[in-house]
């Protein structure tokens, strides 16, 4: 009998998707004062994933747990991945830089976090977004089964448990069609856009989700070190689009064509 | 036997389920809505719009509705309220869905 799935599902607070970043004055970071903060879109897929192994079978799913590494707002991401369905949640407190921010984590630093965590909470599926959608990484996940020596199949687009044997199967959407994997526990699965459509949450779920189990660690206490190996000297927005023009006759045309060197 | 008790309570389930919705209903955010106020001004004051907007149609509807004491009618209207709520949470869906797929998908076949 194969155990079951203890399933841990790394989650992001992001910059909501319907919200255009803007640079700050210093031109070092993108400006989140007053700015609305949600689940990342990908990690809410993920979640929603873990919530479906669930109901699929009765007894296939032990435990759901979310992670996030963040500063203490994060804890209301969390909040909104529990009411999605899952079990419990930590929260990995930054400690803040000064009175607005914490540190932004590189992709290693979160998967050495992730890591730890895992090792401690005994899970052997790990489900999590392929990137999160502000700093557009795609690195994390891979990183992680690098460093745990697990398994994995990023980009899913379809998941399967076999219960008797506890084989897993992805398919994953690559150039000109589909991949299929399967791999036995454990695991860590990056998920796709198209795996899954996260439900919406019920007014219900939100006040039951008040009271699961949530607790904090430090990075400290899971013995990482996360200092920036990176230094960000400079942000710019992209090149805004300018105007076309009219032109009177197709001599004017060719004329400007020439000049553009196009012909 | 359903009492009206028990509907009552439905009904105000119903109410709160859709009136927490549409706190996202959106609005035409690309109009500069008043020109002198900045951009986060005019985000907060479209969200509450889009909001306003929806509640007043929300309550409407439901205030229409409240004299019904049949409980079948009564059943009936919560039916379609449930269709609205499925059919704006597949809305947001949608809205989400698009802008992931447009910003990391766009020259997918």
């Amino acid at each position: 009998m194969p155990p079951r799935l203890n399933i841990v599902v790394p989650v992001k607070r992001v910059i909501d998707f319907a919200i255009k970043p803007r640079i700050n004055a210093s031109k070092n970071a993108i400006e989140t004062n007053g700015v609305k903060f949600s689940l990342n879109p990908f990690c809410e897929i993920a979640v929603e994933e873990a919530v479906r192994l669930r109901e699929s079978s009765k007894d296939l799913v032990e435990s759901i747990t979310l992670v996030s590494a963040g500063s203490a707002k994060a804890q209301d991401t969390l909040r909104s991945g529990l009411a999605l369905g899952a079990d419990k949640a930590t929260l990995i407190e930054i400690p803040a830089i000064d009175d607005s921010k914490s540190l932004e984590l590189e992709p290693l630093a979160v998967a050495k976090l992730l890591k730890a965590f895992v090792k401690k909470s005994n899970a052997n599926l790990v489900i999590m977004g392929k990137q999160a959608i502000d700093d557009d990484s795609n690195q994390t996940g891979q990183m992680l089964a690098g460093l745990l020596n697990w398994s994995q199949a990023t980009n899913a687009s379809k998941v399967t448990v076999d219960e008797a044997s506890g084989v897993v199967t992805v398919s994953r959407e690559v150039d000109g069609g589909t991949e299929t994997l399967s791999a036995p526990l454990p695991l860590v699965i990056t998920t796709d856009l198209r795996l899954n459509t996260p439900r919406y949450t019920k007014l219900q779920d939100i006040m039951k989700a008040k009271k699961k189990k949530t607790e904090k660690v430090s990075p400290e206490d899971l013995g990482v070190d996360i200092s920036s190996r990176l230094e960000i000297l400079s942000l710019s927005e992209p090149p805004k689009r300018t105007g076309g023009g009219k032109v009177d006759s197709v001599d004017a045309l060719i004329g400007k064509l020439k000049e553009l060197g196009a012909i | 036997m359903v009492t009206g008790e028990d509907m009552r309570f439905k009904v105000i389930r119903q109410y709160k389920q859709l009136l927490f919705m549409g706190r996202e209903y959106p609005y035409a955010v690309s109009i500069q809505l008043s020109a002198r106020s900045s951009v986060l001004a005019n985000r907060i004051l479209a969200f509450s719009r889009g909001y306003r907007y929806f509640r007043e149609n929300l309550h409407a509807g439901f205030k229409k509705n409240a004299g019904l004491t049949n409980v079948k009618e009564i059943e009936q209207k919560l039916k379609f309220a449930e269709y609205i709520e499925r059919e704006l949470a597949a809305l947001y869906y949608v809205r989400k869905y698009r802008a992931v797929k447009q910003r990391y998908y766009e020259n997918d076949n």
